[in-house]
């Protein structure tokens, strides 16, 4: 085994090898108020700007184009097509570097009057700029190791193709493990969504982690190690925590309960809607940590200070950092908050802002750092986002 | 060693509190870090203008709290003893009585003077003898310094050890660091 190899389970269970992998590029043209943007993420980066300077609607370009590959829902609607754009075709493009050797997929989706669902104009992916799939006209194009082309087969425009072509090329199964490791995360705290109820156990996280009771409980099998530095940590930032374990209710239900230490040393249950939002944001962002940020996988999170108490801030991005640097991970934070804002912007912000025609430009934060000012207060007067 | 249950960091940068926050964890401290570095323009200029502020907070707080303050601050082309004199020069400049008394002997206030930078010390302090006049900054990219910093961090663990005998390519302002942090409560372990 090589020196970069680290043998491991995916989040899908899968065992792979892989190289410390990155998502280099991102490019987004005609969806909402991208018009022809290319991004090209660092290992540890903030994003920050405006509201409506684009940040959120880069994460949500990813899970989208996740949730088409994937096949759990089309979320390119007409309703995400840049307004003042004619054009009939959205593009996303992810690039990635694995192993090496430079995966770049991409996915062109057509808008026409005469259909009524949008559809796969062109989606394919290469290898180092040698197709290894592609799917056209309806028609999918399969592709052997040496970039021969192997067979074609009719598919429905409407529909990703890209998992049918596993078993043509071993570059599409790399490239789709890949991106079960590609996360964002914009975690709702609310206890109306952040379900108590694990009767099944989930294998991968929601972007919201509605589901953190099922990704628990499936984490709790197949990472008991995890599960003790997470425990451990948690201890740390939450007062008179004790530990989290499932119980039957009377309704046969199980339910995630979290244990602390009441006065006079009792031990008190409580459910996880009786937390509050920060209690259970904390919980979310070092799960976020311990079980995805520490597997050096690529994270996106969007606002992980909501709800935080400000003494709690910086130990998680401490841990983070760490987590990142340790495993090879990526880590992408967007936010607002002055306490992130001053900390990493100026090493690590990158400022989105619109142009006069409406479109999202990025510059690093430093070429507006000038003032002399803290970043938090240069952006609260508004002389960074220009 | 009596561990601290809060740990202030002044610092220049993002590298540097990285690498000392790994050395807090090789210590046993993983809790109760607060790092300020640099939020904008001149790190060195930020460090200077923080000190009397965070030496008037630790003097505030060190009754009540067991706490260590280190500060970090880059020669750059200066020497050690040039950079701790103009922190010493910041506290007596001070129109707060209190501050205008140099670190006294019972403070866990350390001041760590990496020359030229916090690279020469990672290169140091993963076996590599380095020059204390050049800068190494640009020999490596981003990702090949943060590489360093981790096993970077544990040397200075080890040579803060009772009787260690530092290396040969050790240089004199990595001697006087370790001699820094041995004062933070005692050599130690």
């Amino acid at each position: 085994m090589k020196g970069w190899e680290v043998k491991r389970g995916a989040a899908n269970g899968r065992q792979s090898t892989y190289n410390p992998a990155m998502l280099k590029r991102l490019y987004i043209d005609n969806f909402r108020c991208f018009v022809n943007f290319e991004y090209k993420p660092e290992r540890k980066q903030l994003l920050l700007g405006a509201n409506g300077s684009g940040k959120s609607s880069l994460l949500d370009a990813i899970l989208f184009v996740k949730w088409f590959i994937t096949g759990d829902e089309n979320d390119f609607t007409q309703k995400t097509r840049t307004r003042w754009d004619p054009g009939p075709h959205q593009v996303v493009e992810l690039e990635a570097e694995l192993e090496g050797k430079t995966f770049l997929y991409r996915l062109e989706i057509r808008y026409s009057p005469e259909e009524q669902l949008p559809s796969v104009n062109l989606e394919k992916l290469t290898v180092s700029g040698t197709p290894v799939f592609e799917f056209a006209s309806g028609e999918v194009h399969f592709f052997g190791n040496g970039g021969s082309q192997v067979s074609n087969l009719k598919w429905k425009a409407t529909e990703s193709a890209l998992r049918l072509a596993q078993q043509s090329n071993p570059h599409v199964g790399r490239f789709l493990e890949w991106l079960d490791t590609v996360h964002c995360f914009q975690i709702d705290p609310y206890f109306d969504v952040m379900e108590e109820k694990a009767d099944t156990e989930d294998a991968l996280p929601e972007y919201n982690l509605s589901n953190l009771a099922p990704w628990y409980r499936h984490l709790l099998l197949v990472d008991p190690e995890g599960n003790a530095r997470f425990l451990s940590e948690l201890k740390e930032a939450l007062n008179n925590f004790l530990a989290l374990r499932f119980s039957q209710e009377d309704d046969g239900v199980r339910k995630l309960r979290a244990d602390f230490l009441a006065q006079g040393k009792k031990r008190i249950t409580l459910s996880l809607s009786e937390l509050s939002d920060g209690q259970r944001m904390l919980m979310g962002l070092y799960m976020v940590l311990h079980f995805v940020i520490a597997k050096g996988h690529t994270v996106i999170l969007d606002e992980p200070d909501n709800f935080v108490s400000l003494r709690e801030i910086q130990p998680w991005l401490h841990a983070a950092e760490d987590a990142v640097l340790e495993n090879k991970g990526q880590l992408i934070l967007i936010s607002h908050h002055p306490e992130i804002l001053n900390y990493w912007a100026r090493e690590f912000g990158l400022l989105f802002f619109r142009e006069e025609n409406g479109q999202v430009r990025t510059k690093p934060y430093s070429e507006v750092a000038d003032t002399g000012l803290e970043p938090a207060e240069t952006i609260a007067r508004g002389w960074g986002d220009e | 060693m009596s561990k601290p249950t809060a740990v202030v960091l002044l610092c220049e940068d993002n590298p540097t509190s990285v690498f000392l926050r790994s050395y807090l964890k090789e210590c046993g401290i993983f809790r109760g870090v607060r790092v300020n570095s640099t939020p904008s323009g001149s790190g060195f200029d930020w460090v200077l203008q923080q000190y009397p502020i965070e030496v008037n907070a630790y003097r505030q707080s060190k009754a009540r709290i067991r706490i260590w303050l280190i500060v970090t601050i880059d020669a750059d082309t200066k020497t050690v003893v040039s950079r701790t004199n103009q922190l010493d020069s910041k506290l007596k400049q001070s129109e707060n009585a209190r501050l205008r008394e140099f670190r006294v002997q019972d403070e866990n206030i350390a001041r760590l003077v990496p020359r030229r930078n916090i690279e020469t010390w990672l290169l140091v302090l993963t076996g590599t003898a380095a020059d204390e006049e050049r800068n190494y900054k640009k020999t490596k990219d981003k990702e090949e310094w943060q590489e360093l910093t981790k096993p970077a961090s544990q040397q200075p663990y080890a040579w803060t050890r009772r009787n260690t005998q530092l290396p040969a390519h050790c240089i004199e302002s990595l001697r006087l660091a370790v001699r820094e942090l041995n004062h933070l409560s005692g050599p130690s372990h």
